[in-house]
C-alpha cells in the first residue's frame, strides 16, 4: 500500500463519517477536528476502519498526533509499514 | 458526589450577539479563529452558558469570571481553582456543568439515536463487552451510550482527553479506573433525545 493509495482510503473514510466532505477542499494542514467538525466518537470511529482497512492498530496515545489529512497519511504509512516488516 | 449544577441549551436557543457580549478577548480570539461555523457558534455558545452558570454559583459576573484553558483543553477558573467547569456539545446541543469544592468534574452529552459504529473491544473492557452481549438491541443501544458518555465524563474530569483509553475506564456495572474513586457517575437525560453523564469527585 503506498502513500497515494493510504490517501485515498483516508479521504474515503472520512467521507463516511462526515457526509458532506469536500475531498479537494480540504486543507492537508489545517486542523481536521476543528475543519471537519469531528468529535471524538467521530474520531474514534474513524481510527477503528483505518485499523481495519490498513490491518493495523493504533494506539489510543497516538490518535491526537493525527490531526491534519498529512500527518494522518504519513503516520498510517509508517505504521503500515512497521506492521509489514 | 460532591454538588453539582448541570445545565443545558439547544445551541439556537442562545441569542449569539448577546452570547458574544460577555465572552472574554481570549475567547473571542479563538471563536474568530475557528474556521468552521457550526463549531465557532457551539464554543460562543458554550462559554456564554457556561459564565452564567459560574455566575449563579460563585460570587463573581458572567463577564469577569476568568475562564483558562489547560493544555488538554479542558476549562479551569484561575480564580478559582477548587470549582470545576465542564462543557460537552453535540451538533444542536450545549451542556454546561459547575462543581463546587472540587476540580474533578467532567460532563458529557449524546444523542440517545446517535449510531455508534466503533467495535466494543476497541473502547470497551472485557467486562463491559460481555454485559452488552447479553442485552437486547433496543437496551444495548442506550448502555452503549451510557458507557461511552460514562467513559468520555471520567477522562474529562481526569483531565487527560483521549490519552486516558477509553478501555482503561470501566464504567459498568460501577466506575473503576486507577486514580478513579467508585461511584462518581451520574446519568441524566436532558429532554427526551440527549444523554447526560456526569463524573465528579472531591
Amino acid at each position: 500500500v503506498n502513500t497515494t493509495e493510504i490517501r485515498a482510503i483516508v479521504l474515503e473514510t472520512l467521507a463516511e463519517v462526515v457526509p458532506d466532505l469536500d475531498p479537494a477542499g480540504l486543507d492537508p494542514d489545517a486542523d481536521l477536528r476543528d475543519e471537519l467538525d469531528l468529535d471524538s466518537m467521530d474520531t474514534l470511529t474513524i481510527v477503528s476502519r483505518f485499523e481495519e482497512r490498513l490491518a493495523i492498530t493504533i494506539p489510543d496515545r497516538d490518535v491526537a498526533g493525527m490531526d491534519t489529512l498529512d500527518a494522518t497519511v504519513t503516520y498510517l504509512a509508517d505504521r503500515r509499514a512497521a506492521a509489514a516488516t | 458526589m460532591p454538588r453539582v449544577v448541570v445545565r443545558w441549551s439547544a445551541v439556537t436557543a442562545v441569542d449569539p450577539d448577546l452570547a458574544w457580549s460577555i465572552l472574554s478577548d481570549a475567547e473571542r480570539r479563538r471563536a474568530e479563529r475557528t474556521g468552521h461555523a457550526a463549531v465557532r457558534r457551539r464554543f460562543v455558545t458554550g462559554r456564554a452558558l457556561l459564565r452564567s452558570l459560574v455566575a449563579e454559583t460563585l460570587p463573581t459576573s458572567a463577564v469577569e469570571v476568568r475562564i483558562d484553558q489547560e493544555p488538554l483543553g479542558r476549562p479551569w477558573l484561575p480564580d478559582h481553582p477548587e470549582t470545576g467547569v465542564s462543557v460537552s456539545a453535540t451538533h444542536d446541543r450545549v451542556v454546561v456543568a459547575v462543581a463546587v469544592g472540587t476540580s474533578h468534574l467532567g460532563v458529557d452529552v449524546e444523542r440517545l439515536d446517535r449510531p455508534l459504529h466503533i467495535p466494543a473491544g476497541r473502547w470497551c473492557t472485557p467486562t463491559e463487552v460481555v454485559a452488552l452481549e447479553r442485552l437486547t438491541d433496543r437496551d444495548r443501544r442506550r448502555r452503549h451510550l451510557e458507557l461511552w458518555t460514562g467513559k468520555e465524563a471520567v477522562t474529562k474530569a481526569l483531565g487527560t482527553g483521549l490519552r486516558r483509553p477509553l478501555r482503561d475506564v470501566e464504567v459498568l456495572p460501577d466506575t473503576r479506573a486507577d486514580g478513579v474513586p467508585p461511584g462518581v457517575l451520574r446519568w441524566v437525560d436532558a429532554g427526551p433525545d440527549h444523554l447526560v453523564a456526569v463524573a465528579a469527585w472531591a
